[in-house]
């Protein structure tokens, strides 16, 4: 049993995820004089639940595909993993370095050179200036932008910046990733190389959860999938056609 | 391997470590400002002292040439920089704390980091813009071979007790500005009114209202010019503009952890 619980890398048990609808500030203000005073509030509390009882584990080394249509609550699990919004209740254990590629850039500074922010989005994702020294040519070749490294990234081609974008987050070291359609972006020939990287992460036992509507991606990589549905999860197992379900 | 749980609230302990283990990104972050701030303009790092300059420039006509002020004996463009040495690092992280916030939505809701480096590393980039203002202070001091006062060698205690006031205020303003933008109005009416209550360009020797006595920046202010000016006598007690600046350090710190975790929520 200890052995089995040291080969399990994400563990998520019972996550609730609940948004209020009504958090402008004055409608807070409202609804708390209200209770305060022991009077019935006026303003109603309207909210949603993106998130209901949500239990799964991934082992170590192995690849999740998840699923589900727009809405059914992918991106708020994903933001749960990676800790950017907290669960309304449950809880989930992690184990090793977890980066999410959620939205590759987002880090990103039109003003600043590539370098700049390569090094920056690093430091974002808690990286020491040496560590990102190590695999910082590996990221320049990677995404083949050549001298324009040191160029503001405002001047580069779309492609170019999804380019540093990508191997800026998937080439630092890492035990855990989490891929939101990251396929979407850039061109075939770019599309590949992102392939022979993921498979190369895998190879390596890197664990993975990977959004995606691409099905033949996804069976090409993961061994498991969860299909969302409504912010629950309705199917778990092997891998399916997604509209099958 | 480090383990990470998730849970719906972090004990402030976990908070601290989230901190320490995202040191990196408070320098990091501050470079890139200090970068981006200057970039694409004509005159670069000068901005830095101009912003200084014009505020000691406005002081120093309208105290001093208008209206014929006198400080105690001392020198009135030296006594100005030391008042300014605390107002304008207050001031200017003060009133852009909010904004930053405001403006750092896009970087919360996508990755996650301890979002008080956003305050910290503002406090840097205002260490920076504070060199200008000492450099500018230290040219004039020799211009006019005025030597500073033997209590230089304290001068870390206003440069810290000012920084923790600012601190204090930057988190309170934190705290409260992703749900109430209000505060993104109100802070700069609140410091134009500051900046007058202040002796800044004046002394309050002999003066004993109320908004002086209970003004954390008197104490910063008078701190800087006790370890600067030769001679000069605090005007009043430092003690408890340090008791109010440790009381918003310590509230700020409680009212910010307790925020940072819903902050990607509602941003």
């Amino acid at each position: 049993m200890k052995l089995d619980q040291q080969k399990i890398a994400i563990s998520v048990k019972n996550i609730c995820k609940t948004y209020h609808l009504d958090g402008r500030g004055e409608d807070m203000l409202k609804y708390k004089f209200s209770t305060m005073f022991g009077v019935q509030p006026k303003v109603e509390k309207r909210s949603i639940k993106a998130l209901q009882n949500i239990t799964f584990d991934v082992k170590k080394g192995e690849c999740i595909a998840l699923v589900g249509k727009n809405g059914s609550g992918k991106s708020t699990l994903l933001k749960v993993l990676s800790k950017i919004t907290a669960p309304t209740s449950g809880e989930a254990r992690i184990v090793g370095r977890l980066a999410s590629l959620l939205e590759v850039g987002s880090g990103f500074h039109q003003e600043l050179s590539g370098r700049d922010n390569i090094y920056f989005n690093g430091a974002l994702l808690g990286m020491s200036k040496a560590e990102i020294s190590a695999k910082f040519d590996e990221i320049v070749e990677f995404s083949e932008v050549g001298d324009f490294i040191d160029i503001p990234v405002k001047k580069y081609s779309s492609g170019m910046y999804v380019r540093v974008a990508y191997a800026g987050g998937a080439f630092l070291d890492n035990d855990i990733f989490i891929l939101d359609e990251v396929l979407s972006v850039g061109d075939k020939k770019f599309q590949d190389k992102c392939l022979a990287n993921i498979q190369k992460l895998k190879n390596e036992g890197c664990t993975m959860i990977v959004v995606s509507h691409n099905q033949e991606f996804l069976n090409k990589f993961c061994d498991r999938m969860i299909y969302l549905e409504k912010g629950q999860i309705k199917y778990q197992g092997e891998m399916k056609n997604y509209w099958e379900l | 391997m480090n383990v990470t749980i998730i849970k719906p609230r972090k004990s402030q302990v976990d908070q601290i470590k989230e901190l320490y283990s995202g040191r990196n990104l408070i320098w990091a972050m501050a470079v890139r400002d200090i970068k981006i701030r200057y970039t694409q303009t004509i005159l670069g790092w000068l901005w830095m002292f101009i912003n200084p300059l014009v505020n000691l420039v406005i002081l120093v006509i309208v105290f001093s040439k208008i209206i014929n002020l006198e400080v105690e004996g001392q020198d009135y463009t030296v006594f100005v920089i030391t008042g300014l040495m605390a107002w304008n690092y207050f001031s200017t992280v003060v009133a852009d704390v909010g904004n930053i916030i405001m403006n750092s939505r896009g970087l919360i809701q996508k990755v996650f980091f301890p979002k008080i480096t956003i305050i910290l590393s503002r406090l840097v980039v205002g260490g920076v813009e504070l060199l200008a203002t000492v450099l500018i202070l230290i040219v004039i001091m020799i211009y006019k071979s005025q030597p500073p006062s033997f209590n230089i060698v304290y001068i870390l205690l206003p440069l810290l007790l000012t920084t923790f006031l600012t601190l204090g205020i930057s988190l309170w303003v934190g705290a409260f500005v992703y749900r109430f933008r209000d505060i993104v109005h109100i802070v700069p009416i609140v410091l134009r009114i500051l900046m007058f209550l202040s002796p800044i360009g004046y002394s309050i020797v002999g003066k004993d209202e109320v908004w002086y006595k209970f003004n954390p920046l008197v104490s910063c202010i008078e701190l800087y010019r006790w370890c600067i000016l030769p001679h000069y006598v605090v005007a009043q007690p430092i003690l408890p503009g340090v008791l109010i600046v440790l009381f918003l350090v310590g509230s700020g710190f409680y009212l910010f952890a307790r925020m940072e975790q819903t902050i990607a929520d509602h941003l």
